[in-house]
């Protein structure tokens, strides 16, 4: 998560894609573990969020106020995009609700093995929000008012839903 | 940590290391940048149509003075003809809402006697009206002429003998509520409202769509030389609407005096309401 300079702006004055500097290098040592936040907060396409993560950081490079915190903005993108993929789809499963669910990927076939399962089942019963602060408390390692700063909440909040959010996966591990 | 948490905190590492990345993700970044510039520059171009397309919008919005609008006007114009002594300055949009007509009202008599109307200016719509626009209305300003080519569509001069001060004297314009933007629209396609101009002495004026019940009676001020029958007076009433007005072959208009006496031998007829564009 080092600092990341900036050299020119992600778009030119006639709108064309320039390549900050910085990016290349953000994408080389973020790229796998945008990747991997995108697969724990539960996107279904891990690998197409991160994508477009980095291709609207790269596009709004030029409005960042802190490229310092370049990554902070990143992970805040792929939350959104991740919970917005999950609200598409709580939205097309209530109105398709007689259709099957959906069969898993490959990738995610593989990914789900056996080990896996009781923590991907034990995530799955958390709500959205706290999914969000349970990856990123337990595998970002991020702080309590980190969390809050990214998800524009208060610290007291995310408190709250980390115990919530604990208390359910407890119950979920142990049934698991 | 709790022995919860660290179990969590492992399980998300495992899963999180399993997720295997495809080779060659940044030209495909790459190539997903450049797409998005194109659609950024796409939408670009389609605000800048949106933009210009509303400028045009603005531009062909017809003005709509307001009553304290033209009376503003009405000074600038007595400044550029002293001559021609107070003036009322009464707009419509025309059916194809691409102009703006003015007719000022002249009277030569200190007795207030009205003696003719002076139908005048075709202004194309701008943004703003200026009153150097105004000169315009010179070139209808003198009865005795013929209106110029330009405005001859536009104007009708009436020249109204003086009657005394009793008289009654009707003109028509088509509907068009000027006070209400919303219907303007509404306005382009109506035609009837009555324009009576009456004596000082006039204090209370019914106008009647012959063949009808309705009757409208309006209290009018000592001063008013000119009533402008909006769609809203007339509704106001609920006796008599624009549709009275459109279908009507005939319409009386009868005048009240300050000393009770009424005045009823002034019919407008429909075609009188239609001579007016």
């Amino acid at each position: 998560m080092g600092a990341v300079s900036t050299e020119s702006d992600a778009t030119n004055q006639r709108g064309r894609a320039v390549r900050p500097a910085a990016l290349p290098t953000l994408f080389d040592q973020h790229f796998e573990q945008t990747v991997r936040l995108a697969h724990l907060l539960g996107a279904e396409d891990p690998e197409d969020v991160a994508q477009e993560a980095f291709v609207r950081l790269h596009l709004r490079w030029s409005r960042l106020r802190d490229t310092e915190r370049a990554l902070a903005y990143l992970n805040v993108i792929v939350l959104n995009l991740t919970r917005s993929h999950f609200r598409r789809n709580l939205r097309s499963k209530a109105i398709s609700s007689e259709r099957q669910a959906d069969a898993k990927s490959a990738e995610l076939e593989a990914l789900g093995a056996d080990d896996q399962e009781p923590i991907l089942a034990a995530l799955n019963t958390l709500t959205v929000r706290q999914r969000q602060v349970v990856v990123l408390r337990y595998w970002l390692d991020l702080s309590i008012d980190d969390i809050a700063e990214r998800l524009r909440v208060s610290p007291g909040t995310v408190k709250a839903t980390l115990s919530q959010a604990g208390s359910k996966l407890r119950i979920a591990l142990k049934e698991g | 940590m709790e022995a919860w948490e660290r179990t969590v905190s492992t399980a998300l590492d495992k899963v999180a290391n399993d997720v295997r990345v495809r080779e060659g993700a940044w030209a495909e970044h790459e190539n997903r940048v450049a797409v998005q510039a194109r659609h950024q520059r796409r939408r670009r171009s389609a605000g800048v149509a949106t933009a210009s397309l509303v400028l045009l919008v603005g531009i062909t919005t017809p003005i709509l003075l307001s009553q304290s609008d033209s009376a503003d006007l009405a000074p600038g114009l007595s400044r550029q003809r002293s001559d021609i002594g107070p003036l009322k300055v009464v707009e419509y949009i025309n059916g194809s809402r691409t102009a703006l007509w003015i007719y000022a009202e002249r009277r030569t008599s200190s007795a207030g006697d009205i003696t003719d109307f002076l139908c005048t200016a075709h202004l194309p719509i701008s943004q703003e009206l200026k009153s150097s626009d105004l000169t315009l209305l010179e070139t209808g300003d003198d009865p005795s002429a013929e209106p110029p080519a330009s405005t001859q569509r536009a104007c009708r001069p009436t020249t109204v003998a003086n009657t005394g001060p009793a008289a009654i004297h009707p003109i028509a314009i088509p509907i068009c509520d000027t006070k209400k933007l919303g219907q303007v629209a509404d306005c382009a396609n109506q035609t009837g409202v009555v324009v009576v101009a009456v004596a000082p002495d006039v204090r209370q004026l019914h106008v009647r769509a012959i063949g009808g019940e309705a009757v409208t009676a309006g209290e009018l001020g000592r001063t008013d030389e000119l009533a402008l029958f909006s769609a809203d007076f007339l509704n106001g009433s609920g006796q008599l609407t624009p549709e009275d007005m459109l279908t009507s072959q005939q319409f009386n208009i009868t005048a009240k005096r300050d000393d009770g006496t009424t005045i009823d031998d002034v019919t407008l007829s429909n075609d009188d309401v239609r001579a007016w564009p």
